[in-house]
């Protein structure tokens, strides 16, 4: 047994002096919290308060009359444009010494499948995974009001800010971040009726929390 | 040899720490659908417009030849209006008729009729004008006919404006008992279905 750990003792030395060669055991300790009381809980929700959990948003029926020739434009059953927005919130919740050692705000990052676009422009914010509907997929925004369709949707790997958390890097209490998502076909190119096809659309989309 | 234990294990929680890449923190996933609708509704239109006329026939060229064909009409179902988008089945359509129950023989799938004076005498529905009695130029006409394609459109392709369906229709005394055969008159209703979806 002494001859396995010794051997471990040796490996792990080797692998910290790989990783930068710190000169002290105790100093990487406190660079970064590791016991409990260290995190947020992190749930998407359905209302601004954080009490109804959404795994899944329907968006039902939409119309997809509205997005014929449309560009970066979302639709619902009643119309184009906020009606066809969908708001969820996601809330963090308990955070306590997010402490990021550059003091930059944390970030929450989304991250899915994009739909592949035949022609055109590249896609970097149309979602999709899959479904029978041809050429539809869903946008997302960071904001739920006052929202450009056409330029505030956002991209595959955007990095959310996080309202009202402090640019000191460490993040107390709760937060709620407003997010809207409506269905759509994406670029001008992309929204030609030949492009496009009735049928059902799924997308999946992470989001995750980072902190440089 | 306990704390060699704390040892090790103290120096694997340093060498993580150390690693300068952003961590892996708090991930949640949230699931999209949605089902792309059309409100578009096509306008179809018969032509001739229904009643369909055949014409007048002589019976007894038709007795005399159970598989004989006469009074070839056609009829056709022109589409206008259809959603300019695709759906992912494509459009289909379905016919059915009132069979023709003084048919005993297992022909009576093919031969409708609703009323009328004649005796043994069907209706038709065919698929092509130089069509003959035999199964492939007939549609069924007991409702097994469902979810046929609209012929050159494939699934997801869109009705185009002025689409027409084909079809042609005619009398026969096929799977008909000549002796009890009566000239007279006939009436049929064929019913079609059609489905974007």
């Amino acid at each position: 047994m002494d001859r396995v750990n010794k051997t471990l003792i040796t490996a792990g030395l080797m692998l910290i002096t790989f990783c930068g060669g710190f000169p002290a055991s105790a100093a990487l300790f406190t660079a970064a919290p590791l016991s409990g009381n260290t995190t947020c809980l992190m749930s998407i929700t359905s209302d601004v308060a954080g009490n109804i959990t959404l795994a899944s948003l329907d968006f039902g029926p939409v119309n997809g009359d509205a997005l014929i020739g449309s560009a970066w434009q979302v639709a619902g059953a009643a119309g184009t444009g906020v009606n066809g927005l969908r708001n969820f919130w996601i809330q963090l919740k308990g955070c306590d010494q997010w402490d990021s050692a550059g003091k930059t705000t944390p970030k929450v990052t989304m991250t899915g499948q994009l739909y592949t676009a035949s022609s055109g422009p590249e896609n970097t914010a149309l979602f999709r995974s899959g479904g029978t509907a041809k050429g539809f997929g869903v946008l997302l925004y960071d904001r739920q009001s006052s929202i450009n369709f056409g330029s505030d949707q956002r991209p595959n790997g955007y990095p959310i800010p996080i309202p009202l958390a402090p640019d000191t890097g460490i993040l107390k209490g709760n937060y709620a971040i407003p997010m809207a998502a409506g269905v759509s076909c994406g670029a001008e190119a992309w929204c030609a009726p030949q492009s496009l096809g009735m049928g059902t659309v799924n997308a999946h989309v992470n989001f995750e929390l980072q902190y440089p | 040899m306990i704390n060699k234990h704390f040892y090790l294990s103290g120096f694997l929680w340093g060498a993580l720490a150390v690693v300068p890449s952003a961590q892996a923190l708090p991930v949640q996933g949230l699931d999209f659908t949605a089902t792309v609708t059309s409100t578009a509704t096509c306008t179809i239109t018969a032509e001739p417009a229904s009643p369909l006329q055949l014409p007048d026939t002589n019976a007894v060229e038709l007795i005399g030849n159970s598989k004989a064909l006469s009074g070839i009409t056609p009829l056709s179902w022109v589409f206008t209006g259809c959603p300019k988008l695709g759906a992912p089945a494509g459009p289909t359509f379905g016919v059915r008729g009132t069979l023709n129950n003084e048919i005993i023989s297992s022909d009576k799938v093919w031969l409708s009729k609703t009323s009328g004076t004649s005796e043994q005498f069907s209706v038709v529905l065919l698929n092509k004008e130089n069509a003959a009695f035999i199964p492939d130029d007939l549609y069924k006409l007991d409702g097994s006919v469902v979810d046929v394609a609209f012929p050159g459109l494939g699934a997801g392709q869109p009705v185009p404006d002025n689409y027409a369906l084909h079809f042609w229709v005619a009398m026969t005394c096929g799977g008909c008992q000549a002796e009890s055969a009566k000239a007279g008159s006939l009436s049929s209703t064929l019913t079609f279905t059609f489905a974007y979806k």
